[in-house]
């Protein structure tokens, strides 16, 4: 990491932190009506989570493949078009068909599914999938995380996608700093930190946050 | 239309007749329709009758082919219902002949897994959630907007 980089980090990275009121987690690329069901996911398995969305630019070594999309194509139209359009383009299955399809699929294929428009994140951060992400979780042997610190699909993220996200900590104990690694995931207490010299550049970014 | 004799329907040797939502008439073998459970326990609650069992769902070019399915797989043992939620998990593998089977146009195919779903014949059920789970596999997100 060159000093020039850090000296211009608008250029290299592009970093958006939010932080958001409890329960109500403003997806910066999930929409508005459309993410209800997320928002009550989170609110139920991650109360008082702030968070801290970390795009990186393309010279930090990040794979950059699986990028979202910067716009989705198809305007939400509300509330009731979320659902309706991941079915569409499914051809009409219903959900419960859609969701036995997904059961097929490894934690990558799901992301990039995610990945496909806002309706679909939507859906796929919603209460509904959740056994979906564990599932495919449980066929990379990753361990399950104790409850609160971050809903299935974030540790799927973590673990598999780009993103950085706080743990949503049990009052009274340090936070967590996940990391994305290619093939192993670090849970890391705030102040071990200091002991994990290959971290994400933005990882120190997360402990921003407070108990 | 309605060939069957009544008598053997009890023993699982005589004919049934479907009929499909766009109403043609299937006549087909005891073995081949209680490979569908909802067919399967309408006989079973119907008891012995030659009455037509409406299948408003399915209309009859779906319905041929699911029989198709039915008819290859009718000798197979009923699978039990653990192994089939572990199987499912577990791996995207499809026999030669179900392969074969669900080359179909994507229309077809989505027709073939929702007839499946109302039907309730699991085994096909799954071919065919499977097949479009491959057809996800490996794809970038863009692709998958195609489907």
């Amino acid at each position: 990491m060159s000093a020039t980089r850090d000296r211009q980090p608008r250029k290299a990275t592009a970093a958006r932190i939010s932080y958001t009121e409890p329960a109500s987690s403003s997806e910066d690329d999930g929409g508005d009506e459309s993410v209800k069901p997320t928002r009550k996911a989170i609110k139920k398995r991650g109360k008082g989570m702030a968070r801290a969305d970390i795009e990186t630019g393309v010279d930090d070594g990040y794979d950059d493949s699986d990028r979202p999309p910067a716009k989705a194509r198809k305007p939400g139209k509300g509330r009731c078009a979320n659902m309706a359009a991941t079915v569409r383009s499914f051809g009409a299955l219903p959900v419960e068909l859609v969701i036995m399809i997904l059961s097929y699929l490894d934690t990558p294929e799901l992301l990039a599914f995610s990945k496909v428009d806002k309706q679909h994140r939507a859906l796929m951060t919603s209460a509904t999938m959740r056994d979906v992400w564990i599932t495919a979780r449980e066929k990379h042997d990753l361990p399950a995380l104790s409850v609160g610190e971050f809903t299935e699909w974030q540790y799927a993220e973590l673990v598999f996608g780009r993103k950085c996200f706080i743990s949503s900590s049990v009052p009274g104990s340090a936070p967590n700093v996940a990391k994305r690694a290619s093939e192993s995931v670090f849970l890391v207490r705030s102040d071990e930190l200091h002991e994990y010299v290959d971290l994400h550049p933005k990882t120190a970014d997360c402990l921003l946050y407070d108990a | 239309m309605a060939s069957a004799s009544g008598s053997g329907a009890a023993t699982g040797g005589g004919k049934v007749t479907l009929t499909t939502s766009d109403a043609e008439n299937f006549v087909v073998e005891r073995d081949v329709a209680n490979r569908s459970v909802l067919i399967r326990n309408m006989l079973e609650d119907v008891g012995e009758s030659d009455q037509p069992i409406p299948l408003p769902n399915v209309s009859a070019n779906v319905l041929k082919k699911v029989l198709e399915w039915c008819e290859h797989h009718k000798k197979d043992p009923e699978p039990i219902a653990e192994d089939l939620d572990d199987n499912r998990r577990k791996t995207t593998e499809i026999s030669d002949w179900d392969a074969k089977f669900i080359q179909v146009d994507q229309e077809m195919l989505f027709e073939i897994i929702l007839a499946a779903n109302y039907l309730d014949i699991k085994p096909l059920l799954d071919v065919g959630c499977k097949t479009v789970a491959n057809m996800i596999k490996g794809k970038q997100p863009e692709e998958i907007r195609k489907l």
